[in-house]
């Protein structure tokens, strides 16, 4: 499945057509906004959890404000105790980057923990391809979507949108299972499976939810226990991240993990949190001898230049967002195309692949507001988003946009000449009405064609009424209206009975 | 008694005319002062939304100038408001003296419910209706203006209605202006969803306080449910039902 | 060369205001303790056994019926204070269970851990807040032997238990010493991968048991 953002119209349409699967993750949805409310009263009541996110926000912000010396007291400190670091441009760079130590420490088999930042960079299809190397997905989740070559549904549950079924037989297509239906047995076989890959893999490759840059250390978030694996056993440890994932301390880290773990599965903590310092000292067994970080730009600090696009930085990957979102509830992941799906891969998406390419990405949304009203990290969603439409009319190569389309900025130039001019508004109305009431019948239009067309795909629309509101008011209901005040201020009772008049 | 300067957004002027008479008739009654400035047009909401700021700031300016004397000015919108208080100031970032003039007037620019409530401090309109009522919670109002309590309060206090929970009742209702137009399959599918829980929550009626909401609703219900009711807040209050 | 270039293109930005204090959550200073049974409803919520006992005499007893009922074969343990107080010896000697420390093990760790049934530790702090064991790692603690095996055992004294999250953060924040890496664990290994059935035991041990002990 080859998915791109520039398909999200066919894909899209074609996704909202499987009511059940819509159906099933509202439901889904419903439950861990209840999961995550619940959890969120940890902090206190309302105004107390306000504030959480608002220290949320805060230590976002500083990272931000502070981003490259504390890139470099990370590397400072990560270099002393051993981690080597290295620095990737963009996607390209980092998968070569990775492929050479793999080359350098004969690297046969990978694990994986769940990385987001290893799927924008399409790593693991690079080094399938350029090295031979085999590579287990550790996560449940992630290794029935690598199973079956699809995009993950959301950053929580990657495979969220499979039934049981479907899962049972993919893994009993790749992997052998027996086929079973039961979930702890599927649970039971994939353990068995991935258990002896984990045990003798020559590279962990995981990414990493935020890097401390006082101490040089590294902290991964995890349920299942594939991190930890792929941390302890491998002799090589890679683990990447984007510039953004740095904050200052442990104080810092803690309470944007508390919030990511609230938002993400309505959970206080995951049941494992890594806190990695180093490769393994000489007298260890587990841990790896070698141990990378790799710090992946791929289009954010060109962005960092403007002080809202910026803002695109802040996400902490929680994906509470997404269960906000109408549009992306009823339409899923795949016709997002990349592995960001929702508004929190809507954010940025523009600022990695260009605005032409995402163009639906920012126009496929209503604006209502509902992910940055949830959103731990203070992101500014719709800011962003009215931001990207800008850029989309005025047109900008630095992010890959030409300019809007003549049709379009046309009908708006219309549409202001005609604000500016009452006269004309009026012409405009007069045409309007003539033109759609023609085409009504019993007071609604049920059909027209044009650009408006896509109204009445599921509605109909109001004959529009002979005399508009200024006519009215013009012709009586000035009047009506003096006389209404009138007579309640005279008798506040006899006002409040008195019915039209 | 007060002087009230009537923003009627242009969906309202042109197509939901009984909104506007509405409005017009329940502030009336409360013994308002009406002003309506017969200039005016369009608050340019929909060109701000699509991106075109250079468009977006004609149509701002000329606002500004109709209604900066008004002392205040109320619309029955959420949108529109949070247009003026929200985004005409930013729309001026580079424009220190307009901003000045967009922050200055976006404070006396009121959304109907919450000039009841907060400004006028009326909870009980002495409406009627007989009936359970639901409550649409319009993204503007809710989200850009933080306006939930004022129309519930106003609701609760309709002489024999009884106002019932509703599933999802903060959800988006798929309107979001062109969206509507331009993503019509996935803006029915949310439509579908918020008449799915409208009709299942067993009111008679589903109230909201955003033109865009009604237009969107009103027409879905028309399509697919004929005998379903929506109205606007103002419509419930003013008791043109 | 991309560091270079990503770092000057960082630092070019001209809207940046350096802040007072770079970190923003002030933190008590000194070990905050965390109230016992805080730690106990949380890490019970959380899937773990916990049970609560005045010695680790008490404990000795329970691990001795535990390998009984369980039947255990292969145990390893951590070189680690409180679980050396523990008399394996007289354990392996009357259950089936053969008890190996890391401390033995050497060279044959490795094989031993991947094997073991069972993987006893003691801890360094735990969390009140989310009845969280923090597992502090160096060769006395392997990681492998908290996550290798099914059950996992851990015995934590009382007075290891602070209060939440920011108090350990100040904890490790000023420790002047840096281990290896550290593992929060809390309750069982899951996943909800399943068409969101939650299913125990996934990667890590499928089975935890905490004495809490004091």
């Amino acid at each position: 499945m080859n998915l791109r953002p520039e398909d999200f119209q066919s894909v899209a349409e074609t996704e909202v057509a499987n009511t059940a699967q819509g159906d099933f993750v509202v439901m889904v949805a419903g439950v861990f906004n209840y999961l995550c409310d619940t959890a969120m009263t940890a902090y206190g009541e309302q105004s107390a959890q306000e504030e959480a996110r608002a220290i949320g926000a805060q230590i976002r912000t500083n990272s931000l404000h502070n981003l490259p010396e504390l890139l470099e007291e990370f590397e400072s400190n990560a270099v002393r105790n051993g981690i080597q670091v290295l620095w990737a441009a963009d996607a390209d760079e980092a998968c070569k980057l990775v492929k050479d130590l793999v080359e350098k420490h004969q690297v046969k088999t990978i694990t994986k923990g769940k990385s987001m930042i290893s799927e924008e960079i399409g790593l693991n299809h690079f080094l399938e391809k350029e090295t031979g190397v085999k590579i287990y997905e550790g996560d449940l989740g992630e290794f029935i979507v690598q199973q079956r070559g699809t995009l993950p549904f959301h950053i929580v549950g990657p495979a969220i949108n499979l039934n049981v079924q479907e899962i049972a037989s993919i893994l009993q297509e790749h992997i052998d299972m027996p086929y079973t239906e039961d979930a702890q047995e599927i649970v039971s076989y994939v353990r068995g499976y991935l258990r002896d890959k984990f045990e003798r893999a020559d590279m962990g490759i995981t990414g990493v939810n935020q890097a401390i840059a006082s101490t040089g250390s590294l902290i991964l978030v995890e349920n299942e226990g594939n991190i930890r694996w792929v941390t302890s056993a491998p002799r090589v440890h890679v683990a990447l991240m984007s510039i953004e994932k740095v904050c200052a301390n442990y104080a810092d880290a803690f309470h944007l993990l508390g919030l990511l773990t609230r938002n993400c599965t309505g959970q206080a903590i995951t049941s494992y949190v890594s806190v990695l310092n180093g490769p393994r000292r000489n007298d260890e067994t587990d841990g790896p001898e070698a141990m990378y970080v790799i710090i992946i730009d791929n289009g954010r600090s060109a962005a960092y230049k403007d002080p809202l696009l910026k803002e695109a930085l802040r996400c902490i990957r929680c994906g509470r967002c997404g269960i906000q979102c109408p549009i992306y509830l009823r339409i899923g992941a795949y016709p997002y195309g990349w592995n960001y799906p929702g508004p929190m891969g809507n954010v940025i998406a523009p600022l990695i692949m260009g605005l032409d390419r995402t163009r639906d990405l920012y126009e496929a949304c209503t604006l209502c507001g509902g992910c940055q009203a949830v959103c731990p990290a203070g992101m500014p969603h719709l800011d962003l988003f009215a931001r990207y439409r800008q850029m989309k009319v005025t047109g900008n190569k630095d992010f890959g946009g030409s300019r809007v389309c003549i049709k379009e900025r046309t009908g708006f130039k219309l549409l202001t000449w005609g604000m500016q001019n009452p006269a004309l508004y009026k012409s405009g109305v007069k045409i309007a009405r003539r033109y759609i009431n023609k085409r009504s019948q019993d007071g609604y239009v049920t059909k027209l064609s044009g650009p408006m067309s896509g109204w009445f795909s599921c509605r109909d629309f109001p004959q529009i009424p002979e005399k508009s509101f200024r006519q009215l008011w013009q012709e009586g209901l000035q009047k009506e209206a003096a006389e209404l005040a009138s007579l309640s201020n005279a008798s506040p009772q006899a006002a409040a009975q008195s019915e039209e008049g | 008694m007060s002087k009230v300067s009537l923003f009627i957004p242009c969906a309202v002027d042109v197509v939901m005319v009984s909104v506007g008479e509405a409005t017009v008739r329940l502030l009336a009654r409360l013994g308002f002062d009406l002003q309506y400035h017969e200039e005016q047009t369009c608050c340019g909401q929909p060109t701000i939304t699509a991106g075109h700021l250079d468009l977006a700031k004609k149509a701002a300016r000329r606002f500004i100038s109709i209604f900066e004397q008004d002392e205040v000015i109320v619309s029955p919108s959420g949108s529109c408001v949070s247009t003026i208080r929200n985004e005409y100031p930013r729309l001026f970032a580079d424009e220190p003296q307009w901003q000045e003039r967009a922050q200055e007037l976006g404070q006396r620019v009121y959304e109907l419910s919450e000039f009841l409530v907060d400004v006028a401090g009326i909870k009980d309109v002495d409406a009627h209706y007989n009936g359970k009522l639901a409550y649409h919670k319009s993204c503007h109002i809710l989200r850009a203006l933080g306006i939930d309590r004022q129309p519930q309060t106003l609701l609760e206090n309709i002489h024999g209605a009884e106002l019932v929970p509703m599933q999802l009742a903060h959800e988006c209702c798929g309107f979001g202006g062109q969206f509507s137009v331009k993503y019509p399959y996935i803006s029915e599918a949310i439509v579908r969803d918020k008449v799915k829980n409208f009709l299942a929550s067993e009111a008679d009626l589903l109230v909201l306080s955003d033109p865009g909401c009604l237009l969107n609703i009103r027409g879905y219900l028309h399509r697919h449910h004929p005998g379903r009711q929506v109205k606007h807040l103002a419509e419930v209050l003013a008791g043109s039902i | 060369m991309s560091r270079e270039m990503i770092l000057e293109r960082l630092k070019s930005a001209t809207w940046t205001q350096p802040s007072p204090s770079r970190t923003v959550i002030t933190t008590e200073k000194g070990a905050v303790a965390g109230e016992v049974q805080d730690f106990v409803s949380k890490a019970t919520a959380a899937g773990a056994q916990v049970e609560e006992v005045s010695s680790l005499a008490e404990v000795q007893t329970r691990l001795m019926e535990i390998l009984k009922e369980e039947q255990l074969q292969k145990v390893i343990i951590n070189n680690d204070e409180t679980v050396n107080q523990i008399d394996w010896q007289q354990l392996s000697a009357e259950t089936t269970a053969e008890v190996k420390s890391t401390a033995q093990l050497s060279g044959n760790y490795r094989s031993y851990v991947v094997e073991a049934d069972l993987g006893v530790t003691g801890c360094t702090y735990a969390l009140a807040e989310t009845g969280t064991v923090v597992l502090e790692h160096s060769n006395d603690n392997e990681r492998l032997v908290s996550h290798a095996p099914n059950y996992y055992i851990c015995i934590v004294k009382k007075d290891q238990i602070l209060k939440d999250r920011y108090v350990l953060a100040e904890i490790i924040s000023s420790s002047p010493t840096t281990p290896t890496a550290w593992t929060l664990v809390t309750g069982v290994s899951r996943t909800a991968d399943v068409a969101l059935q939650v299913v125990l035991g996934m990667h890590g041990p499928r089975k935890v048991t905490i004495f809490v002990v004091g």
